[in-house]
Protein backbone atom coordinates (compact mmCIF):
# COMPACT_ATOMS: atom_id res chain seq x y z
CA UNK A 1 0.00 0.00 0.00
CA UNK A 2 2.71 2.45 0.99
CA UNK A 3 4.64 1.71 -2.18
CA UNK A 4 1.64 2.74 -4.26
CA UNK A 5 1.64 6.19 -2.72
CA UNK A 6 5.27 6.76 -3.58
CA UNK A 7 4.72 6.14 -7.29
CA UNK A 8 2.29 9.06 -7.48
CA UNK A 9 4.48 12.09 -8.19
CA UNK A 10 2.69 14.99 -6.45
CA UNK A 11 2.18 13.17 -3.16
CA UNK A 12 5.76 12.03 -2.73
CA UNK A 13 6.79 14.92 -0.58
CA UNK A 14 3.84 14.82 1.72
CA UNK A 15 4.02 11.09 2.17
CA UNK A 16 7.72 11.21 3.02
CA UNK A 17 7.05 13.88 5.62
CA UNK A 18 4.14 11.94 7.09
CA UNK A 19 6.32 8.88 7.29
CA UNK A 20 8.95 10.80 9.19
CA UNK A 21 6.37 11.98 11.72
CA UNK A 22 4.12 8.95 11.97
CA UNK A 23 6.61 6.16 11.33
CA UNK A 24 7.66 4.15 8.30
CA UNK A 25 4.62 1.86 8.19
CA UNK A 26 1.96 4.20 9.53
CA UNK A 27 -0.50 3.76 6.65
CA UNK A 28 -0.86 0.01 7.03
CA UNK A 29 -0.36 0.05 10.80
CA UNK A 30 -3.24 2.43 11.46
CA UNK A 31 -5.59 0.23 9.49
CA UNK A 32 -4.46 -2.83 11.39
CA UNK A 33 -4.84 -1.32 14.84
CA UNK A 34 -8.09 0.51 14.04
CA UNK A 35 -10.44 -2.25 15.29
CA UNK A 36 -8.58 -2.68 18.57
CA UNK A 37 -8.40 1.08 19.09
CA UNK A 38 -12.15 1.17 18.54
CA UNK A 39 -12.61 -1.44 21.28
CA UNK A 40 -10.11 0.27 23.59
CA UNK A 41 -11.73 3.67 23.22
CA UNK A 42 -15.38 2.84 22.67
CA UNK A 43 -15.81 -0.08 25.04
CA UNK A 44 -13.15 0.52 27.69
CA UNK A 45 -11.82 4.10 27.89
CA UNK A 46 -15.12 5.86 27.25
CA UNK A 47 -17.10 3.69 29.69
CA UNK A 48 -14.31 4.07 32.23
CA UNK A 49 -14.51 7.88 32.06
CA UNK A 50 -18.29 7.68 32.06
CA UNK A 51 -18.19 5.59 35.25
CA UNK A 52 -16.16 8.28 36.97
CA UNK A 53 -18.57 10.97 35.76
CA UNK A 54 -21.61 8.96 36.84
CA UNK A 55 -20.37 8.96 40.41
CA UNK A 56 -21.15 12.70 40.48
CA UNK A 57 -24.61 12.30 38.98
CA UNK A 58 -27.99 11.22 40.12
CA UNK A 59 -28.86 8.89 37.27
CA UNK A 60 -31.82 6.53 37.57
CA UNK A 61 -32.11 3.84 34.87
CA UNK A 62 -33.89 5.31 31.84
CA UNK A 63 -34.34 8.65 33.63
CA UNK A 64 -32.84 12.11 33.39
CA UNK A 65 -29.32 12.50 34.79
CA UNK A 66 -28.61 15.37 37.19
CA UNK A 67 -25.21 16.63 38.33
CA UNK A 68 -25.11 16.54 42.11
CA UNK A 69 -21.40 16.95 42.87
CA UNK A 70 -20.27 14.97 45.88
CA UNK A 71 -23.81 14.19 47.04
CA UNK A 72 -23.46 10.45 46.24
CA UNK A 73 -20.37 10.24 48.38
CA UNK A 74 -22.02 12.14 51.22
CA UNK A 75 -24.89 9.64 51.09
CA UNK A 76 -22.48 6.72 51.16
CA UNK A 77 -20.35 8.06 54.01
CA UNK A 78 -23.47 8.38 56.15
CA UNK A 79 -24.63 4.90 55.21
CA UNK A 80 -23.96 2.10 57.69
CA UNK A 81 -24.11 -0.45 54.85
CA UNK A 82 -21.28 1.33 52.99
CA UNK A 83 -19.10 1.22 56.10
CA UNK A 84 -19.92 -2.46 56.62
CA UNK A 85 -18.98 -3.15 52.99
CA UNK A 86 -15.81 -1.14 53.46
CA UNK A 87 -14.75 -3.31 56.37
CA UNK A 88 -15.89 -6.54 54.70
CA UNK A 89 -14.09 -5.78 51.43
CA UNK A 90 -10.85 -5.17 53.33
CA UNK A 91 -11.17 -8.33 55.43
CA UNK A 92 -12.27 -10.37 52.41
CA UNK A 93 -9.37 -9.18 50.25
CA UNK A 94 -6.60 -9.24 52.84
CA UNK A 95 -7.45 -12.67 54.23
CA UNK A 96 -8.39 -14.06 50.83
CA UNK A 97 -5.08 -13.02 49.26
CA UNK A 98 -3.10 -13.89 52.40
CA UNK A 99 -4.43 -17.44 52.72
CA UNK A 100 -4.20 -18.05 48.98
CA UNK A 101 -0.52 -17.05 49.10
CA UNK A 102 0.22 -19.28 52.10
CA UNK A 103 -1.66 -22.37 50.91
CA UNK A 104 -0.48 -21.90 47.32
CA UNK A 105 3.12 -21.75 48.52
CA UNK A 106 2.76 -24.95 50.56
CA UNK A 107 1.20 -26.80 47.60
CA UNK A 108 3.90 -25.49 45.26
CA UNK A 109 6.73 -26.55 47.58
CA UNK A 110 5.18 -30.00 47.94
CA UNK A 111 4.82 -30.44 44.20
CA UNK A 112 8.32 -29.12 43.53
CA UNK A 113 9.86 -32.47 44.32
CA UNK A 114 10.42 -35.67 42.47
CA UNK A 115 7.06 -37.29 43.12
CA UNK A 116 5.26 -40.15 41.46
CA UNK A 117 2.44 -38.84 39.30
CA UNK A 118 3.41 -35.22 39.75
CA UNK A 119 1.74 -34.11 36.52
CA UNK A 120 -1.50 -35.82 37.44
CA UNK A 121 -1.42 -34.28 40.92
CA UNK A 122 -0.80 -30.87 39.45
CA UNK A 123 -3.69 -31.26 37.04
CA UNK A 124 -6.04 -32.41 39.82
CA UNK A 125 -5.07 -29.61 42.20
CA UNK A 126 -5.72 -27.17 39.39
CA UNK A 127 -9.38 -28.08 38.83
CA UNK A 128 -11.14 -25.62 41.22
CA UNK A 129 -9.61 -22.71 39.39
CA UNK A 130 -10.60 -23.88 35.94
CA UNK A 131 -14.27 -24.40 36.80
CA UNK A 132 -16.57 -21.39 36.38
CA UNK A 133 -16.74 -19.50 39.70
CA UNK A 134 -20.53 -19.72 39.66
CA UNK A 135 -20.28 -23.50 39.73
CA UNK A 136 -17.69 -23.43 42.52
CA UNK A 137 -19.90 -21.13 44.55
CA UNK A 138 -23.05 -23.21 44.07
CA UNK A 139 -21.29 -26.45 45.01
CA UNK A 140 -20.17 -24.81 48.24
CA UNK A 141 -23.58 -23.35 48.88
CA UNK A 142 -24.91 -26.91 48.81
CA UNK A 143 -22.07 -28.15 51.04
CA UNK A 144 -22.84 -25.32 53.51
CA UNK A 145 -26.60 -26.02 53.41
CA UNK A 146 -28.07 -25.69 56.93
CA UNK A 147 -30.20 -28.85 56.98
CA UNK A 148 -28.92 -31.22 54.34
CA UNK A 149 -25.40 -29.90 53.91
CA UNK A 150 -22.61 -32.42 54.11
CA UNK A 151 -20.29 -30.16 56.12
CA UNK A 152 -22.61 -29.93 59.13
CA UNK A 153 -23.29 -33.65 58.99
CA UNK A 154 -19.63 -34.66 58.87
CA UNK A 155 -18.50 -32.20 61.55
CA UNK A 156 -21.38 -33.29 63.80
CA UNK A 157 -20.56 -36.97 63.34
CA UNK A 158 -16.93 -36.27 64.20
CA UNK A 159 -18.13 -34.42 67.32
CA UNK A 160 -16.41 -31.24 66.17
CA UNK A 161 -19.66 -29.30 66.52
CA UNK A 162 -22.48 -29.96 68.95
CA UNK A 163 -25.21 -28.42 66.82
CA UNK A 164 -25.60 -27.53 63.17
CA UNK A 165 -23.89 -24.27 62.16
CA UNK A 166 -25.63 -21.75 59.90
CA UNK A 167 -22.56 -21.25 57.72
CA UNK A 168 -24.02 -18.66 55.39
CA UNK A 169 -26.67 -17.08 57.60
CA UNK A 170 -24.84 -16.59 60.88
CA UNK A 171 -23.65 -12.95 60.85
CA UNK A 172 -20.41 -13.84 62.66
CA UNK A 173 -19.49 -16.73 60.39
CA UNK A 174 -20.75 -15.87 56.91
CA UNK A 175 -17.81 -13.76 55.69
CA UNK A 176 -15.29 -16.37 56.83
CA UNK A 177 -17.28 -19.16 55.21
CA UNK A 178 -17.08 -17.19 51.95
CA UNK A 179 -13.35 -16.53 52.34
CA UNK A 180 -12.83 -20.29 52.65
CA UNK A 181 -14.41 -20.75 49.21
CA UNK A 182 -12.39 -17.86 47.76
CA UNK A 183 -9.19 -19.48 49.01
CA UNK A 184 -10.25 -22.92 47.81
CA UNK A 185 -10.96 -21.59 44.32
CA UNK A 186 -7.96 -19.28 43.95
CA UNK A 187 -5.15 -21.37 45.44
CA UNK A 188 -4.39 -23.32 42.22
CA UNK A 189 -3.50 -20.12 40.36
CA UNK A 190 -0.99 -19.21 43.07
CA UNK A 191 0.33 -22.74 43.19
CA UNK A 192 1.02 -22.87 39.45
CA UNK A 193 2.79 -19.53 39.44
CA UNK A 194 4.87 -20.34 42.51
CA UNK A 195 5.78 -23.67 40.96
CA UNK A 196 7.03 -21.91 37.83
CA UNK A 197 8.96 -19.53 40.08
CA UNK A 198 10.53 -22.38 42.07
CA UNK A 199 11.65 -24.08 38.88
CA UNK A 200 13.55 -20.99 37.86
CA UNK A 201 15.73 -21.03 40.99
CA UNK A 202 19.05 -22.63 40.00
CA UNK A 203 20.00 -25.82 41.87
CA UNK A 204 23.50 -24.44 42.42
CA UNK A 205 22.13 -21.96 44.92
CA UNK A 206 20.75 -24.78 47.06
CA UNK A 207 24.02 -26.67 46.75
CA UNK A 208 26.00 -23.62 47.80
CA UNK A 209 23.68 -23.13 50.77
CA UNK A 210 24.20 -26.73 51.81
CA UNK A 211 27.98 -26.47 51.54
CA UNK A 212 27.80 -23.42 53.77
CA UNK A 213 25.93 -25.56 56.29
CA UNK A 214 22.49 -24.01 55.91
CA UNK A 215 19.55 -25.83 57.50
CA UNK A 216 16.47 -26.54 55.34
CA UNK A 217 14.72 -23.61 57.03
CA UNK A 218 17.66 -21.31 56.34
CA UNK A 219 17.86 -22.30 52.70
CA UNK A 220 14.10 -21.71 52.43
CA UNK A 221 14.47 -18.23 53.95
CA UNK A 222 17.62 -17.22 52.09
CA UNK A 223 17.34 -19.04 48.76
CA UNK A 224 13.71 -19.96 48.08
CA UNK A 225 11.95 -16.81 49.26
CA UNK A 226 14.31 -14.32 47.57
CA UNK A 227 14.09 -16.42 44.38
CA UNK A 228 10.32 -16.21 44.50
CA UNK A 229 10.20 -12.49 45.19
CA UNK A 230 9.23 -11.29 41.73
CA UNK A 231 6.60 -14.01 41.26
CA UNK A 232 5.17 -13.24 44.70
CA UNK A 233 4.86 -9.56 43.85
CA UNK A 234 3.16 -10.11 40.49
CA UNK A 235 0.76 -12.75 41.75
CA UNK A 236 -0.36 -10.97 44.90
CA UNK A 237 -0.68 -7.67 43.04
CA UNK A 238 -2.87 -9.06 40.26
CA UNK A 239 -4.80 -11.24 42.66
CA UNK A 240 -5.55 -8.29 44.95
CA UNK A 241 -7.13 -6.48 42.00
CA UNK A 242 -9.12 -9.55 40.96
CA UNK A 243 -10.12 -10.75 44.43
CA UNK A 244 -11.36 -7.37 45.66
CA UNK A 245 -13.51 -6.96 42.54
CA UNK A 246 -15.05 -10.41 42.35
CA UNK A 247 -18.71 -10.48 43.30
CA UNK A 248 -19.75 -14.03 42.41
CA UNK A 249 -18.81 -15.74 45.67
CA UNK A 250 -20.76 -13.32 47.84
CA UNK A 251 -23.62 -12.94 45.37
CA UNK A 252 -24.25 -16.69 45.22
CA UNK A 253 -23.36 -17.81 48.73
CA UNK A 254 -25.10 -15.13 50.76
CA UNK A 255 -26.30 -12.24 48.54
CA UNK A 256 -24.38 -10.06 50.97
CA UNK A 257 -26.58 -11.06 53.88
CA UNK A 258 -27.63 -11.59 56.56
CA UNK A 259 -28.27 -7.89 57.10
CA UNK A 260 -25.29 -6.94 54.88
CA UNK A 261 -22.86 -8.75 57.14
CA UNK A 262 -21.07 -10.16 54.09
CA UNK A 263 -21.72 -7.25 51.72
CA UNK A 264 -18.67 -6.12 49.73
CA UNK A 265 -18.33 -3.19 47.35
CA UNK A 266 -18.82 -5.20 44.13
CA UNK A 267 -22.12 -6.71 45.33
CA UNK A 268 -23.28 -3.41 46.82
CA UNK A 269 -22.47 -1.66 43.52
CA UNK A 270 -24.51 -4.23 41.61
CA UNK A 271 -27.50 -4.19 43.96
CA UNK A 272 -27.54 -0.38 44.06
CA UNK A 273 -27.23 0.17 40.32
CA UNK A 274 -29.21 -2.61 38.64
CA UNK A 275 -31.97 -3.91 40.97
CA UNK A 276 -31.86 -0.55 42.83
CA UNK A 277 -31.85 1.34 39.50
CA UNK A 278 -29.51 4.10 40.78
CA UNK A 279 -26.65 4.05 38.28
CA UNK A 280 -24.91 7.12 39.71
CA UNK A 281 -24.89 5.91 43.29
CA UNK A 282 -23.86 2.44 42.10
CA UNK A 283 -20.91 3.91 40.20
CA UNK A 284 -19.89 5.82 43.32
CA UNK A 285 -19.92 2.52 45.27
CA UNK A 286 -17.90 0.74 42.55
CA UNK A 287 -15.36 3.56 42.73
CA UNK A 288 -15.11 3.54 46.54
CA UNK A 289 -11.60 2.14 46.47
CA UNK A 290 -10.67 3.88 43.25
CA UNK A 291 -7.45 5.64 44.34
CA UNK A 292 -6.15 2.39 45.81
CA UNK A 293 -7.34 0.34 42.85
CA UNK A 294 -5.90 2.77 40.30
CA UNK A 295 -2.49 2.62 41.95
CA UNK A 296 -2.65 -1.18 41.93
CA UNK A 297 -3.55 -1.17 38.23
CA UNK A 298 -0.72 1.22 37.38
CA UNK A 299 1.73 -0.80 39.47
CA UNK A 300 0.51 -4.10 38.01
CA UNK A 301 0.68 -2.75 34.46
CA UNK A 302 4.26 -1.58 35.00
CA UNK A 303 5.33 -4.96 36.35
CA UNK A 304 3.72 -6.77 33.41
CA UNK A 305 5.31 -4.38 30.89
CA UNK A 306 8.71 -4.81 32.49
CA UNK A 307 8.26 -8.60 32.36
CA UNK A 308 7.43 -8.42 28.66
CA UNK A 309 10.44 -6.28 27.82
CA UNK A 310 12.95 -8.62 29.45
CA UNK B 1 21.43 -32.92 40.57
CA UNK B 2 20.57 -35.69 42.95
CA UNK B 3 22.16 -33.94 45.86
CA UNK B 4 20.10 -30.81 45.40
CA UNK B 5 16.96 -32.93 45.07
CA UNK B 6 17.79 -34.44 48.43
CA UNK B 7 18.33 -31.07 50.01
CA UNK B 8 14.98 -29.85 48.87
CA UNK B 9 13.29 -32.99 49.97
CA UNK B 10 14.87 -33.35 53.37
CA UNK B 11 12.80 -30.77 55.23
CA UNK B 12 9.59 -31.84 53.58
CA UNK B 13 9.85 -35.59 53.45
CA UNK B 14 7.65 -36.29 56.42
CA UNK B 15 5.03 -33.77 55.42
CA UNK B 16 4.71 -34.51 51.73
CA UNK B 17 2.15 -37.29 51.63
CA UNK B 18 -0.01 -36.18 54.58
CA UNK B 19 -0.19 -32.64 53.20
CA UNK B 20 -0.88 -33.92 49.71
CA UNK B 21 -3.62 -36.17 51.04
CA UNK B 22 -5.33 -33.32 52.87
CA UNK B 23 -4.81 -31.07 49.85
CA UNK B 24 -6.38 -33.55 47.46
CA UNK B 25 -9.41 -34.18 49.66
CA UNK B 26 -9.85 -30.44 50.21
CA UNK B 27 -9.54 -29.75 46.49
CA UNK B 28 -11.57 -32.62 45.09
CA UNK B 29 -14.24 -33.47 47.66
CA UNK B 30 -16.56 -30.64 46.52
CA UNK B 31 -16.51 -32.08 43.01
CA UNK B 32 -17.17 -35.58 44.32
CA UNK B 33 -20.11 -34.11 46.21
CA UNK B 34 -21.35 -32.28 43.14
CA UNK B 35 -21.33 -35.40 40.99
CA UNK B 36 -22.86 -37.74 43.57
CA UNK B 37 -25.58 -35.20 44.33
CA UNK B 38 -26.38 -35.01 40.64
CA UNK B 39 -26.80 -38.79 40.57
CA UNK B 40 -28.75 -39.30 43.82
CA UNK B 41 -32.56 -39.60 43.92
CA UNK B 42 -34.22 -36.82 45.95
CA UNK B 43 -35.24 -39.29 48.70
CA UNK B 44 -31.59 -40.02 49.40
CA UNK B 45 -30.60 -36.37 49.34
CA UNK B 46 -33.03 -34.59 51.62
CA UNK B 47 -32.81 -36.73 54.72
CA UNK B 48 -31.32 -36.06 58.15
CA UNK B 49 -28.29 -38.23 57.44
CA UNK B 50 -26.99 -37.49 53.93
CA UNK B 51 -25.46 -40.51 52.20
CA UNK B 52 -21.75 -39.95 51.69
CA UNK B 53 -21.71 -42.73 49.11
CA UNK B 54 -24.76 -42.98 46.84
CA UNK B 55 -26.59 -46.28 47.13
CA UNK B 56 -29.02 -45.67 44.30
CA UNK B 57 -28.15 -43.91 41.06
CA UNK B 58 -30.59 -41.94 38.95
CA UNK B 59 -30.23 -39.94 35.76
CA UNK B 60 -33.49 -38.09 36.41
CA UNK B 61 -31.72 -34.82 37.30
CA UNK B 62 -29.73 -34.90 34.07
CA UNK B 63 -32.90 -35.80 32.22
CA UNK B 64 -34.57 -32.74 33.69
CA UNK B 65 -31.64 -30.51 32.70
CA UNK B 66 -31.79 -31.71 29.11
CA UNK B 67 -35.53 -32.01 28.52
CA UNK B 68 -37.42 -30.05 31.14
CA UNK B 69 -35.51 -26.82 31.71
CA UNK B 70 -34.11 -23.79 29.93
CA UNK B 71 -30.60 -25.22 30.00
CA UNK B 72 -30.49 -26.24 26.33
CA UNK B 73 -31.14 -22.56 25.53
CA UNK B 74 -28.53 -21.41 28.06
CA UNK B 75 -25.99 -23.79 26.53
CA UNK B 76 -26.78 -22.59 23.03
CA UNK B 77 -26.43 -18.94 24.11
CA UNK B 78 -23.16 -19.53 25.93
CA UNK B 79 -21.71 -21.42 22.98
CA UNK B 80 -22.73 -18.79 20.42
CA UNK B 81 -21.58 -15.86 22.54
CA UNK B 82 -18.26 -17.50 23.42
CA UNK B 83 -17.59 -18.52 19.81
CA UNK B 84 -18.44 -15.09 18.39
CA UNK B 85 -16.34 -13.37 21.04
CA UNK B 86 -13.41 -15.67 20.33
CA UNK B 87 -13.49 -15.20 16.56
CA UNK B 88 -13.88 -11.43 16.79
CA UNK B 89 -11.18 -10.94 19.38
CA UNK B 90 -8.78 -13.16 17.45
CA UNK B 91 -9.37 -11.15 14.28
CA UNK B 92 -8.90 -7.86 16.08
CA UNK B 93 -6.00 -9.19 18.14
CA UNK B 94 -3.99 -10.74 15.31
CA UNK B 95 -4.01 -7.55 13.24
CA UNK B 96 -3.16 -5.30 16.17
CA UNK B 97 -0.48 -7.61 17.57
CA UNK B 98 1.23 -7.85 14.19
CA UNK B 99 1.23 -4.08 13.74
CA UNK B 100 2.59 -3.44 17.24
CA UNK B 101 5.33 -6.06 17.04
CA UNK B 102 6.49 -5.61 13.44
CA UNK B 103 5.51 -2.24 12.04
CA UNK B 104 7.01 1.14 12.71
CA UNK B 105 4.43 3.77 13.59
CA UNK B 106 3.87 6.55 16.03
CA UNK B 107 1.91 5.64 19.15
CA UNK B 108 2.61 1.95 19.26
CA UNK B 109 4.02 2.03 22.76
CA UNK B 110 0.94 3.94 23.85
CA UNK B 111 -1.31 1.21 22.43
CA UNK B 112 0.75 -1.54 24.04
CA UNK B 113 0.41 0.23 27.38
CA UNK B 114 -3.28 0.89 26.92
CA UNK B 115 -3.82 -2.80 26.25
CA UNK B 116 -2.12 -3.98 29.40
CA UNK B 117 -3.81 -1.41 31.63
CA UNK B 118 -7.25 -2.16 30.22
CA UNK B 119 -6.61 -5.85 30.84
CA UNK B 120 -6.28 -4.96 34.53
CA UNK B 121 -9.43 -2.80 34.74
CA UNK B 122 -11.94 -5.00 36.57
CA UNK B 123 -15.42 -5.52 35.06
CA UNK B 124 -16.98 -4.06 38.21
CA UNK B 125 -15.82 -0.61 37.07
CA UNK B 126 -17.28 -1.09 33.59
CA UNK B 127 -20.60 -2.84 34.01
CA UNK B 128 -22.62 0.29 34.85
CA UNK B 129 -21.52 2.46 31.89
CA UNK B 130 -21.66 -0.58 29.59
CA UNK B 131 -25.20 -1.18 30.79
CA UNK B 132 -26.08 2.38 29.68
CA UNK B 133 -24.34 1.86 26.35
CA UNK B 134 -26.01 -1.48 25.63
CA UNK B 135 -29.35 -0.10 26.80
CA UNK B 136 -29.02 2.86 24.41
CA UNK B 137 -28.18 0.61 21.48
CA UNK B 138 -31.22 -1.53 22.30
CA UNK B 139 -29.00 -4.54 22.89
CA UNK B 140 -30.20 -5.54 26.36
CA UNK B 141 -31.29 -9.19 26.37
CA UNK B 142 -29.39 -9.96 23.19
CA UNK B 143 -26.38 -12.14 22.57
CA UNK B 144 -24.84 -9.35 20.49
CA UNK B 145 -24.83 -7.10 23.53
CA UNK B 146 -22.95 -9.72 25.52
CA UNK B 147 -20.39 -10.22 22.75
CA UNK B 148 -19.69 -6.48 22.73
CA UNK B 149 -19.20 -6.48 26.50
CA UNK B 150 -16.97 -9.57 26.42
CA UNK B 151 -14.64 -7.92 23.92
CA UNK B 152 -13.59 -5.58 26.76
CA UNK B 153 -11.63 -8.38 28.39
CA UNK B 154 -10.84 -10.70 25.46
CA UNK B 155 -9.33 -8.12 23.08
CA UNK B 156 -6.61 -6.76 25.43
CA UNK B 157 -5.81 -10.25 26.57
CA UNK B 158 -5.72 -11.85 23.09
CA UNK B 159 -3.62 -9.05 21.61
CA UNK B 160 -1.17 -9.17 24.49
CA UNK B 161 -0.70 -12.93 24.27
CA UNK B 162 -0.22 -12.85 20.51
CA UNK B 163 2.25 -9.97 20.75
CA UNK B 164 4.36 -12.10 23.05
CA UNK B 165 4.27 -14.96 20.59
CA UNK B 166 4.89 -12.95 17.41
CA UNK B 167 8.01 -11.51 19.05
CA UNK B 168 9.52 -14.99 19.23
CA UNK B 169 9.25 -15.52 15.45
CA UNK B 170 12.50 -14.50 13.71
CA UNK B 171 12.14 -11.36 11.61
CA UNK B 172 14.46 -12.91 9.01
CA UNK B 173 11.69 -15.25 7.84
CA UNK B 174 9.50 -12.35 6.92
CA UNK B 175 12.24 -10.22 5.46
CA UNK B 176 13.03 -12.94 2.97
CA UNK B 177 9.42 -12.94 1.85
CA UNK B 178 9.29 -9.15 1.68
CA UNK B 179 12.39 -9.09 -0.49
CA UNK B 180 10.69 -11.61 -2.76
CA UNK B 181 7.91 -9.10 -3.26
CA UNK B 182 5.35 -10.21 -0.67
CA UNK B 183 3.28 -7.48 0.91
CA UNK B 184 3.17 -7.14 4.69
CA UNK B 185 -0.30 -8.65 4.81
CA UNK B 186 0.70 -11.66 2.71
CA UNK B 187 3.67 -12.16 5.01
CA UNK B 188 1.33 -12.06 7.99
CA UNK B 189 -1.09 -14.61 6.58
CA UNK B 190 1.40 -16.89 4.79
CA UNK B 191 4.30 -16.87 7.24
CA UNK B 192 3.41 -15.57 10.69
CA UNK B 193 0.00 -17.14 11.14
CA UNK B 194 0.93 -20.70 10.15
CA UNK B 195 3.89 -20.52 12.52
CA UNK B 196 1.65 -19.23 15.31
CA UNK B 197 -0.98 -21.95 15.16
CA UNK B 198 -0.25 -23.27 18.68
CA UNK B 199 -0.44 -19.76 20.17
CA UNK B 200 -3.63 -19.00 18.27
CA UNK B 201 -5.23 -22.23 19.43
CA UNK B 202 -4.33 -21.53 23.06
CA UNK B 203 -5.52 -17.93 22.80
CA UNK B 204 -8.79 -19.14 21.31
CA UNK B 205 -9.23 -21.67 24.13
CA UNK B 206 -8.71 -18.86 26.57
CA UNK B 207 -11.14 -16.39 25.07
CA UNK B 208 -13.71 -19.12 24.83
CA UNK B 209 -13.36 -20.14 28.48
CA UNK B 210 -13.25 -16.57 29.78
CA UNK B 211 -16.46 -15.82 27.89
CA UNK B 212 -18.08 -19.10 28.91
CA UNK B 213 -17.31 -18.46 32.60
CA UNK B 214 -18.30 -14.78 32.64
CA UNK B 215 -20.99 -13.81 35.10
CA UNK B 216 -21.36 -10.11 35.98
CA UNK B 217 -22.05 -8.80 32.45
CA UNK B 218 -24.46 -11.63 31.72
CA UNK B 219 -26.25 -10.98 35.01
CA UNK B 220 -26.54 -7.27 34.24
CA UNK B 221 -27.41 -7.32 30.54
CA UNK B 222 -29.70 -10.34 30.20
CA UNK B 223 -32.83 -11.29 32.09
CA UNK B 224 -34.55 -14.04 30.11
CA UNK B 225 -33.68 -17.44 28.63
CA UNK B 226 -33.59 -16.01 25.09
CA UNK B 227 -30.17 -14.53 25.77
CA UNK B 228 -29.06 -15.77 29.20
CA UNK B 229 -25.88 -17.83 29.37
CA UNK B 230 -25.23 -20.92 31.48
CA UNK B 231 -23.72 -19.00 34.38
CA UNK B 232 -26.70 -16.69 34.99
CA UNK B 233 -29.04 -19.45 33.90
CA UNK B 234 -27.83 -21.46 36.87
CA UNK B 235 -28.72 -18.70 39.33
CA UNK B 236 -32.15 -18.21 37.79
CA UNK B 237 -32.92 -21.91 38.27
CA UNK B 238 -32.75 -21.62 42.06
CA UNK B 239 -36.06 -19.85 42.43
CA UNK B 240 -38.05 -22.31 40.35
CA UNK B 241 -38.00 -25.42 42.52
CA UNK B 242 -37.79 -26.22 46.22
CA UNK B 243 -35.82 -29.41 45.76
CA UNK B 244 -33.46 -28.08 43.17
CA UNK B 245 -30.07 -29.34 44.29
CA UNK B 246 -30.02 -32.48 42.16
CA UNK B 247 -30.78 -30.51 39.02
CA UNK B 248 -28.42 -27.70 40.06
CA UNK B 249 -25.51 -30.06 40.54
CA UNK B 250 -26.26 -31.94 37.30
CA UNK B 251 -26.31 -28.63 35.42
CA UNK B 252 -23.19 -27.42 37.26
CA UNK B 253 -21.36 -30.56 36.24
CA UNK B 254 -22.27 -30.05 32.58
CA UNK B 255 -21.33 -26.37 32.68
CA UNK B 256 -17.93 -27.18 34.15
CA UNK B 257 -16.96 -29.73 31.49
CA UNK B 258 -15.91 -27.45 28.60
CA UNK B 259 -13.62 -25.15 30.62
CA UNK B 260 -12.06 -28.00 32.60
CA UNK B 261 -11.29 -29.93 29.43
CA UNK B 262 -9.90 -26.85 27.69
CA UNK B 263 -7.77 -25.89 30.69
CA UNK B 264 -6.34 -29.35 31.09
CA UNK B 265 -5.41 -29.25 27.41
CA UNK B 266 -3.62 -25.94 27.69
CA UNK B 267 -2.60 -26.10 31.34
CA UNK B 268 0.99 -24.95 31.10
CA UNK B 269 0.02 -21.99 28.97
CA UNK B 270 -2.85 -20.90 31.11
CA UNK B 271 -0.95 -19.44 34.00
CA UNK B 272 1.84 -18.04 31.90
CA UNK B 273 -0.79 -16.35 29.76
CA UNK B 274 -2.69 -14.83 32.65
CA UNK B 275 0.30 -13.12 34.09
CA UNK B 276 1.05 -12.21 30.49
CA UNK B 277 4.65 -13.34 30.38
CA UNK B 278 5.66 -11.59 33.59
CA UNK B 279 6.59 -14.87 35.20
CA UNK B 280 9.39 -16.63 33.48
CA UNK B 281 9.03 -20.42 33.48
Amino acid sequence: MAELVITQPGTLHRSARLKRVLGRDFALAYWLIAPSVLVLIGLIAFPFVRAIMLAFYSQPIGGEGRFIGLENYRTLLQDRVWWLSFRNTLVYTIFGVGFKTAVGLVFALILHQELKGRNLLRALLFVPWSVPIVVDAFVWRWIYNDLNGVLNYVLYKLHLISEYVLWTSDPKIVLWAIIVVVVWQGTPFYMMNFLAGLQSIPDELYEAAEIDGASPLQSFLHVTLPGLKSVLIVVTLLSTIWTSNELQFVYILSSGGPAHMSEIFPTLAFFTSIPGRELGLGAAVALSFFPLLASLIVLGGRVLLRGAEE
Amino acid sequence: MRRSGEIRRSGWRYFTWPVLGVGLVWTLFPFYWMLTTALKPNDDMYRPEPLLVPVRITLSHFHKVFFDSHFPEFFRNSTLVALATTVLSLAVGILAAYAIVRLDFRGKNLIARALIFSYLVPPVLLFIPLFELIFKFGLLNTREGLVLAYLTFTVPFTTWLLMGYFRTIPVALEEAALVDGCTRLTALFRIILPLSTPAIVVTALFSFTLSWNEFLFALTFTSNPVSQTVTVGLTSTVAEDVFFWGVMMAASFLIAIPPVVLYLLGQRWVVRGLTAGAVKG
